[in-house]
């Protein structure tokens, strides 16, 4: 069994937040009187990740998913509980550690707003030393999956969100890390963009054999970059496993979309299962999900079927039923 | 170590050459010695030299003035208290590179196109003013030039140490406004130091201030001896010394706080 890339081990992470209640006499209040709340915004999350492994770490705003990353970026110290990144303590924040692994957020961004997206990778490749071979063979390799050619040379202040993100990625992947830590790195690109992006994150991994953490709200991102996902809420874990897994576990049913050659009565099709809609002759039907074959063979004989098509609930619907049964 | 200075530097001279109006107006602002330099020369016209100091002086001294509010002044904190609260210092501490030389290369590039625009200026300014005269020898120019060098970065150093203060208050300009502020009497950019009451002189002579004004403008005036000026060097590294102490203890500490806000 390989050492694990990252491994999280009860992690917590707790902040002391000032509290107010909008208005100006809560304001005045607050300016003499501080109200403070301990938040837990990471609450004893365990999990490890293997090298090369891409793994979706999912949860609904405020879950604690930045706060994880940016624990595992070294960024924060944990209240308590351990993390190792590669072998590194993260919030030790050693050259070497800092040199592995690089942390893309979304919607921020840390190329110089006023200058040609070229000089941020210029002044990137002289804090990573990379050198000048390596840096033009990287640069290149960049360059050409990402389409970034047209926008070296423009301000970065001038460019679209998705051309933005596509540069960030670029100075963000320069040095090769090892490891990436991707907090919503589609946030914003329209679907070209975003799946320009996952193309990009599925080569550099298979290239590279990178390990990938990543959050996204966007569960195309999810379904296609990754296999397993970390589900955490009120920052304690909820799920770790496969994604099927996930969707065996919180869903108990499958979709069956048929087309029939006449109308057939919707009390007829409830015979099979759950009627999601019918106009008669195209119903959307939830079945049981140990009976989905059973049941689609019973409709091809006993109903006029001339399409039919099963399929898995969408995994927002998912990600929904997980937390509510918080 | 070089090849980062050289691409932070250069970067930063882009960002400060992006905007023409900001740069413009920033330059403007040297005026504002001038205006201090006004009132001077209105009460030497009324009665006489103040304490030795004649109009000449006066012109001399806070034309030179100008210049160095532009080259020793650190307006790092401001930067440091932008980036904290919306988030850009956390892309700062995910790079193998301490905070610090990224902060001191911005300022450095600042002062650098500063210096290409007011260092001609003022020479120019010097030749047709008969007013203006700086009688040094090689020595005295290189020490005035090493002054603004080590005062400069005393600046950055003592900002770099109030910045700190952000871990715990997540905002630290202010406190460093009213520390800058008690500085404008001690360093000689209110008045020259040796008009001043002879308490706030002696005080102003050992505190941090004077390092990046008084200092460099009185040993370009020529009015310093050989004591005082390594007098006055040694209290620039001795409070050099101190600010990158508390620097380095006040962030140790610090870091474990940070709260790594905004996004």
């Amino acid at each position: 069994m390989q050492e694990p890339a990252i491994k999280v081990d009860e992690l917590t992470k707790h902040f002391r937040v000032h509290q107010r209640e909008a208005g100006l006499a809560s304001g005045v209040r607050s300016f003499f009187r501080r109200k403070y709340a301990d938040v837990k915004a990471v609450d004893g999350v365990s999990f490890s990740i293997q090298p090369g492994e891409m793994v979706g770490f999912l949860g609904p705003n405020g879950a604690g998913k930045t706060t994880t990353l940016k624990c595992l970026s070294g960024l924060l110290h944990p209240t308590s509980g351990a993390a190792s990144v590669l072998g590194f303590t993260p919030h030790l924040r050693r050259q070497e550690f800092l040199r592995s692994f690089t942390l893309v957020m979304g919607q921020r961004n840390q190329l110089f707003w006023d200058l040609p997206a070229m000089e941020t990778f210029l002044v990137n490749q002289a804090i990573y030393r990379i050198p000048e071979k390596e840096f033009r063979i990287g640069l290149d390799e960049l360059v050409a999956l990402l389409e970034l050619s047209p926008y070296l040379d423009k301000p970065v202040r001038n460019l679209s969100l998705g051309e933005r993100m596509r540069a960030e990625l670029a100075a963000a992947l320069l040095h090769r890390p090892r490891v990436l830590f991707l907090d919503e790195p589609t946030l914003g690109l329209d679907v070209t963009a975003a799946a320009a992006v996952r193309r990009f994150l599925t080569d550099y991994n298979e290239r590279h054999q990178a390990t990938v953490l990543l959050t996204s709200h966007y569960m195309t991102d999810v379904a296609e970059l990754t296999r397993r996902v970390i589900v955490i809420d009120h920052g304690r874990l909820r799920f770790d496993g496969n994604l099927t897994e996930l969707i065996d576990a919180t869903t108990p049913h499958r979709i069956i979309r048929i087309t029939m050659s006449e109308p057939v009565d919707p009390a007829r099709l409830g015979e099979f299962g759950d009627v999601v809609n019918t106009d008669g002759v195209t119903a959307v039907l939830q079945v049981r999900r140990n009976a989905t074959k059973e049941t689609a063979a019973r409709m091809l004989s006993e109903l006029p079927i001339e399409d039919i098509a099963i399929e898995e609930p969408e995994i927002e619907e998912v990600i929904r039923r997980v937390f509510a049964e918080r | 170590m070089i090849a980062v200075y050289k691409a932070l530097l250069r970067a930063h001279i882009g960002i400060g050459l992006a905007y023409r109006t900001r740069l413009t107006v920033w330059v403007l602002t040297s005026l504002f010695p001038l205006l201090l330099m006004s009132v001077w020369l209105a009460v030497v016209d009324e009665v006489g030299p103040a304490n030795g100091w004649d109009r000449s002086d006066f012109i001399s001294y806070y034309a030179a003035a100008a210049l160095l509010w532009h080259t020793t002044t650190s307006f790092l904190i401001w930067t440091w208290d932008s980036d904290f609260r919306s988030g850009d210092f956390s892309f700062k501490l995910l790079k193998p590179l301490d905070p610090f030389h990224q902060y001191l290369t911005q300022e450095f590039g600042f002062r650098t196109i500063v210096i290409v625009i007011l260092v001609p200026l003022l020479v120019g300014i010097t030749l047709l003013v008969p007013a203006l005269h700086y009688e040094l020898d090689l020595l005295g120019w290189a020490l005035t030039v090493f002054a603004g060098l080590t005062g400069f970065l005393l600046n950055v150093v003592m900002a770099m140490a109030f910045a700190t203060i952000a871990f715990w208050t997540t905002q630290a300009g202010n406190i460093y406004s009213l520390w800058w502020g008690m500085g404008a009497f001690l360093s000689g950019w209110v008045a020259p130091l040796p008009l001043m009451p002879p308490i706030v002189e002696a005080t102003g002579r050992w505190m941090p201030f004077r390092s990046s004004m008084g200092f460099p403008l009185e040993l370009l005036l020529g009015r310093l001896d050989g004591a005082e000026i390594a007098r006055s060097f040694a209290v620039t590294a001795g409070w050099i010394g101190i600010f990158l102490l508390l620097y380095r203890l006040s962030w140790r500490r610090g870091i474990h706080r940070y709260q790594a806000v905004g996004g």
